[in-house]
């Protein structure tokens, strides 16, 4: 009797609807990231120019630029960037390089993953607390920029250590074999290898960084001050709470509307250019070190 | 002696972040407790008549006298009306610029009449009234009450209920959008997603977790807002719905990427014995991939929950901000985080209402805390990092 195979291949139609519901989700998510993105373009096209970044706003805010926002975002993020970059890459290098993996080692492991899951507005609140209050700093770039960093902190921690440990061992050894002492192996190949890693972490975090809004309520940003700042300890305009301030305070919301939209697409234009370039650096390192 | 510097260096950095989270707890602990001890009306006596044969108030009767729902014969006082008077009416009576005399004169003339009831600093008291007790309970007024308007005067309301339950709201409706389409993306995303898009999928979940969370609500408040305000015809579309599909889209990146890194990691020999035992692909992700990834799923269900629960600016512009109880997903609600952005930069330093806000801050951070020690607690030993 022959051998009777089936002639085709059964076609699980059931199975293709499966696969094909996943994939049309998976790839809605770029439709709407594209909608949103795409609004946001046309409708604040209308008003980006040279002159909307560069001059500060005029008539309550209903015309002009947004200079010192965009000044003040850049100042304070820049400055949080550069405590918590610091902090953080020591933090990381000792959690990665030096520390003796005992308790200490992991309550700090644990604590960074319970600090990267405090709501933002929570830095806030002790933002407020501390800095502005009790230490005196007044709402100022300082107090914002502190509490920003400290929000970074478990980004740029994390960061670190994949950096540090993503070094290969062997050189490591090596260097340690030639009668380097740890910090000299530290200092001269780990992080001259980690280098580029770590650069990719703080792009990534200049871009979460200038979006946040709620840290930065209570602590830096002024509703309305058509000034630049000339001193860390002075309070600044910001982008996201201009942003919140137009959509919600102003007193002709359809004037100020147009305003809001190029803002917005600045503030997006800004995460996104950090978060891809963060993303292609990553990319070509990942293809360097296959080699 | 390098060597220690450098080392010594970098562990006292470590212990920055011992001391942040030790700062946080103990400066929203110094701020937020004040909630439970102090009394929002520290500063104030409570005075009636003399003839007046009422001796004490709790805070729900005497708030309800001064808004006038009460009478004085319900609280066991004389079959007058109640004349109300503390600092916030008192301009009404006697202008914005009356000068302290005309303020004592027109004071002392109120405190003939019987009904009256004052709340006032006790340096301005007229003599000739008789001091009252109001009591307060903390406890009662946080978690016994319903209401939040937390600047009414002389005698507001902080009941936490409609801000927790508001929270927990969005949060669990914003779930139900990332949980399902979280996994779908992730089992795309592992199983059929072909190789050389994988990096870019990434950098998508990455963009959309990135993206400010002020300039997502804008775009919620002037394409999603009037869209639901027309397709359900509601009197407005800033609903919890309406940030619960916000929220729940900025998260799903996060609900994707460790069900997918959870899935990328099942054990090949359960795969292999699945695919040996003549399961098609699909019986083999839903009847031993998903089931073998069950605790990855629940951390990143916990973790997304947190994240929800935390996000502050999408909720204030787009969830209608009524501190009322949430009945149904197209009420308007307000939550924790929303209501701290939205009336902090106006609580004075050291006020009453500054000091209930940090407590709700308190309540938010432990509520986050415990979400992210639980997360933690349940992920495989293997797996911690």
């Amino acid at each position: 009797m022959p051998l009777r195979l089936p002639k085709k291949k059964p076609k699980r139609w059931g199975e293709k609807a499966l696969t094909l519901v996943v994939a049309t989700i998976s790839w809605s998510m770029l439709i709407v990231l594209v909608g949103v993105i795409g609004f946001l373009a046309y409708q604040g096209g209308k008003v980006l120019s040279w002159a909307f970044l560069t001059t500060p706003m005029r008539e309550g805010m209903q015309a002009g630029g947004i200079a010192p926002p965009l000044v003040g975002s850049l100042w304070v993020s820049t400055l949080a960037l550069l405590i918590g970059a610091i902090l953080g890459t020591a933090t990381g290098a000792y959690l990665s390089e030096f520390s003796p993996k005992g308790r200490l080692h992991r309550l700090i492991e644990l604590l960074v993953n319970t600090l990267a899951g405090v709501p933002s507005i929570v830095y806030g609140l002790f933002g407020l607390a501390l800095f502005v209050v009790a230490l005196g700093l007044g709402a100022s770039i300082l107090s914002g920029a502190l509490t920003l960093s400290l929000l970074s902190l478990p980004i740029l921690i994390r960061n670190a250590q994949e950096a540090f440990a993503g070094v290969s061992a062997d050189l490591k050894l090596t260097s340690l074999g030639m009668g380097a002492s740890p910090a000299q192996t530290f200092w001269r190949i780990t992080l001259r290898l980690a280098f580029p890693r770590l650069i990719t972490g703080y792009v990534l975090a200049m871009g979460r960084l200038l979006g946040e809004t709620a840290p930065i309520l209570f602590t830096v940003a002024a509703y309305y001050l058509p000034t630049y700042p000339r001193s860390p300890f002075e309070p600044t305009m910001m982008l996201p709470y201009h942003l919140y301030a137009l959509i919600t305070s102003g007193t002709n919301i359809t004037q100020t509307y147009p305003m809001a939209f190029g803002t917005a697409l600045v503030l997006v234009s800004l995460t996104l250019i950090l978060t891809i370039a963060a993303a292609i650096l990553r990319f070509r390192l990942k293809k360097r070190l296959h080699v | 002696m390098r060597d220690r510097l450098t080392i010594g260096t970098f562990r006292a950095s470590a212990l920055t972040i011992i001391l942040t989270l030790a700062g946080i707890l103990v400066f929203l602990v110094r701020e937020g407790i004040p909630a439970l001890t102090k009394k929002p009306f520290e500063g104030l006596r409570f005075a009636v008549h003399p003839s007046n044969p009422v001796q004490k108030l709790s805070a729900d009767q005497c708030r309800a006298l001064f808004q006038k729902n009460l009478a004085w014969p319900d609280v066991g006082g004389p079959h007058t009306p109640v004349l109300p008077i503390h600092l916030y009416n008192l301009e009404r009576y006697v202008g914005s610029q009356a000068t302290p005399e005309k303020i004592k004169a027109f004071l002392d003339s109120v405190a003939q009449v019987t009904g009256i009831l004052v709340a006032l600093p006790p340096t301005w008291l007229p003599t000739s009234l008789r001091p009252i007790r109001v009591e307060w309970s903390a406890w009662e007024a946080l978690f016994g009450s319903t209401r939040w308007s937390p600047t009414y005067e002389p005698l507001p309301e902080v009941g936490l209920w409609p801000l927790l339950l508001g929270s927990l709201w969005v949060a669990l409706l914003g779930l139900l959008i990332t949980i399902p389409l979280g996994v779908a993306m992730a089992i795309y995303v592992a199983e059929f997603l072909p190789r050389t898009l994988y990096y870019p999928m990434k950098v998508l979940w990455e963009v959309v977790a990135g993206l400010p969370s002020v300039v997502v609500g804008f775009w919620g408040l002037v394409v999603l807002v009037p869209w639901l305000q027309k397709s359900f015809h509601l009197t407005t579309g800033e609903t919890a719905l309406t940030a619960a599909l916000l929220l729940g889209w900025m998260t799903i990146p996060l609900m994707a990427s460790l069900s997918e890194e959870a899935l990328s990691n099942v054990p090949r020999l359960l795969v292999e014995a699945s695919y040996g035992l003549g399961a098609t692909p699909w019986q083999t992700i839903l009847r031993v991939k998903i089931p073998a990834i069950r605790s990855s799923l629940l951390t990143a269900t916990l973790l997304s929950a947190g994240r929800i629960l935390g996000e502050t600016m999408i909720v204030l512009i787009v969830s209608g901000n009524a501190p009322v109880l949430p009945t149904s997903p197209l009420s308007p609600v307000r939550t924790l985080p929303a209501t701290l952005a939205a009336e902090l930069g106006e609580a004075p330093v050291g006020s009453y209402h500054y000091h209930t806000l940090f407590f709700l801050g308190l309540i938010l951070f432990l509520l986050t805390l415990a979400i992210n020690i639980l997360a933690y607690a349940i992920t495989p030993a293997e797996k911690k990092t």
